[in-house]
C-alpha cells in the first residue's frame, strides 16, 4: 500500500468511531438472547421443564393480538431502526486533521479550541477567563467579553485566529466567527 | 488504533438491525393485516422436534460466532515499531523506547502533561501512534515544531521512516492542572 493511501487510511480511522464498542454491545446482547432460545429448545425438545418460557408457549404468544405483544414490536422496530442508524452514519469525532508533511496530526476539537482561543486572548489583550472558544466541524466560535470602557477590536481577532487556522489548515476547513459582548465587565 | 475491520462492525449492527426491524414489523404486520392486505405471511405453528433442535443449532451458532467476533475487536497494536536484521544480528525497537524518547524531547514544553506511544500494524505494516496530552490553550504550532524535531530524528535513529500518527488530545485533568509560575 502506497504511503498516502495508508496516510488517508489512518486520518480516516482516527476521525471516525469504529462502532467497535456498538458492535460489542449488540453482540453481547444477541449472544444472551441466543443462548437463552437455544436453551429453551434444547430444554423442550428433551422434555424437561423449561428455563422460562416454553417455546410453545411463546409461539402460542405470538399468534395472539395482546398490547404486550404489540408493544414489543414496536420496541422491535425502534430499536432496528437506532441500530440502522449507528450502522449507517459517519460517526464523526470532535477531532480535525491537520496538515503536515511528515504525520498524520489528529487534534481533538477542545484543543484547536484552546489554540484559537489563546491567540484571541493575547490580540484582544483581556484576561483568559474573558474569552471562550468553542471549535464545532467547520466553525470556530471566539466570545470576548472586554474590561468597560476599553473597546476590542474584533476584526484584529478575527484576522489573528484566521491566520492561526491558516497555518495549521485544519480539515474540515474551521470557518473564524467572533463575538464581542455588549456588556462590558469593570475592572482588569 | 486498532485494526478492526470497521465495515463489518458496521454490517453486522445493520443486519441485526434490519432483523428486528422485520420481526417488529412482522408481527404488526400479523396483527393489522389492514395495513398491507396484500403481504402473506407466514404461519408459526407449533414447534416440533426439528424446529426445536435446528433452532438450538442455529443459537449455538450465533452465540460462537457473536463471542468469536467479540474477542476480535481491539487487535492490532504490535510491542516492536521497527526491526532490522544485519550480519550482527537483530535490532528491535520497542514502542515504550519510543515514548521515552519523545517525553524526553517534549519536557521543556510546559503544555504537554503525557506522552504515550503504541506501535500498531496497518495493513501488515508498522506505524506508530504518538498520544500527546495537551494543556488548555497549548501553543499548538510550537508543539508540533517540537513533534517533527522528534520524529525527524527518531527516523535516523531507527533507519526507517514510519507512518506517524499523532493524536493531540485534551484531557480533563490538563485543563484542571495550573500552569507552573515562577514568581
Amino acid at each position: 500500500m502506497s504511503d498516502t493511501r495508508i496516510t488517508r487510511r489512518i486520518a480516516r480511522r482516527s476521525l471516525h468511531r469504529s462502532r467497535s464498542a456498538a458492535v460489542i454491545v449488540v453482540l453481547c446482547s444477541l449472544a444472551l438472547v441466543a443462548a437463552w432460545v437455544g436453551t429453551e429448545s434444547v430444554l423442550a425438545a428433551v422434555g424437561a421443564q423449561p428455563l422460562i418460557v416454553a417455546p410453545a408457549t411463546a409461539v402460542e404468544f405470538l399468534n395472539t393480538d395482546g398490547p404486550v405483544l404489540v408493544a414489543g414490536a414496536i420496541g422491535a422496530v425502534v430499536i432496528g431502526l437506532v441500530l440502522l442508524l449507528i450502522a449507517l452514519s459517519p460517526g464523526r469525532r470532535s477531532r480535525h486533521l491537520l496538515a503536515h508533511d511528515r504525520m498524520v496530526i489528529v487534534v481533538d476539537d477542545d484543543v484547536l479550541a484552546g489554540a484559537v482561543g489563546r491567540t484571541a486572548r493575547e490580540t484582544a489583550a483581556v484576561p483568559e477567563s474573558r474569552v471562550r472558544t468553542s471549535v464545532s466541524a467547520r466553525r470556530a466560535t471566539i466570545s470576548v467579553v472586554p474590561s468597560s470602557g476599553i473597546p476590542i477590536d474584533s476584526a484584529a481577532v478575527r484576522t489573528s485566529a484566521s491566520a492561526l487556522l491558516e497555518r495549521l489548515n485544519p480539515r474540515p476547513g474551521v470557518r473564524v466567527d467572533v463575538s464581542v459582548s455588549r456588556a462590558g465587565v469593570v475592572g482588569s | 488504533m486498532t485494526s478492526s475491520n470497521r465495515i463489518a462492525n458496521r454490517v453486522i449492527i445493520a443486519l441485526v438491525g434490519v432483523l428486528l426491524l422485520a420481526a417488529g414489523a412482522w408481527v404488526l404486520l400479523r396483527s393489522y393485516p389492514g395495513v398491507a392486505p396484500t403481504l402473506t405471511l407466514p404461519d408459526p405453528g407449533l414447534p416440533d422436534a426439528t424446529f426445536l433442535w435446528s433452532t438450538a443449532a442455529i443459537a449455538a451458532l450465533l452465540v460462537v460466532a457473536s463471542l468469536g467476533w467479540i474477542v476480535t475487536r481491539g487487535r492490532g497494536r504490535v510491542a516492536t515499531l521497527a526491526e532490522s536484521r544485519d550480519d550482527a544480528g537483530v535490532t528491535t525497537v520497542d514502542s515504550r523506547v519510543v515514548a521515552d524518547l519523545v517525553a524526553d524531547a517534549l519536557a521543556p514544553q510546559l503544555d504537554v502533561v503525557g506522552v504515550h506511544a503504541t506501535a500498531f500494524q496497518l495493513k501488515r505494516r508498522p506505524a506508530l501512534e504518538l498520544r500527546v496530552t495537551a494543556r488548555t490553550g497549548a501553543d499548538l504550532p510550537r508543539l508540533i515544531d517540537a513533534m517533527t524535531v522528534v520524529i525527524d530524528d527518531l527516523d535516523v535513529v531507527i533507519e526507517t521512516t514510519t507512518p506517524v500518527l499523532l493524536h493531540v488530545a485534551s484531557g480533563v485533568r490538563a485543563s484542571l492542572a495550573h500552569n507552573t509560575r515562577i514568581a
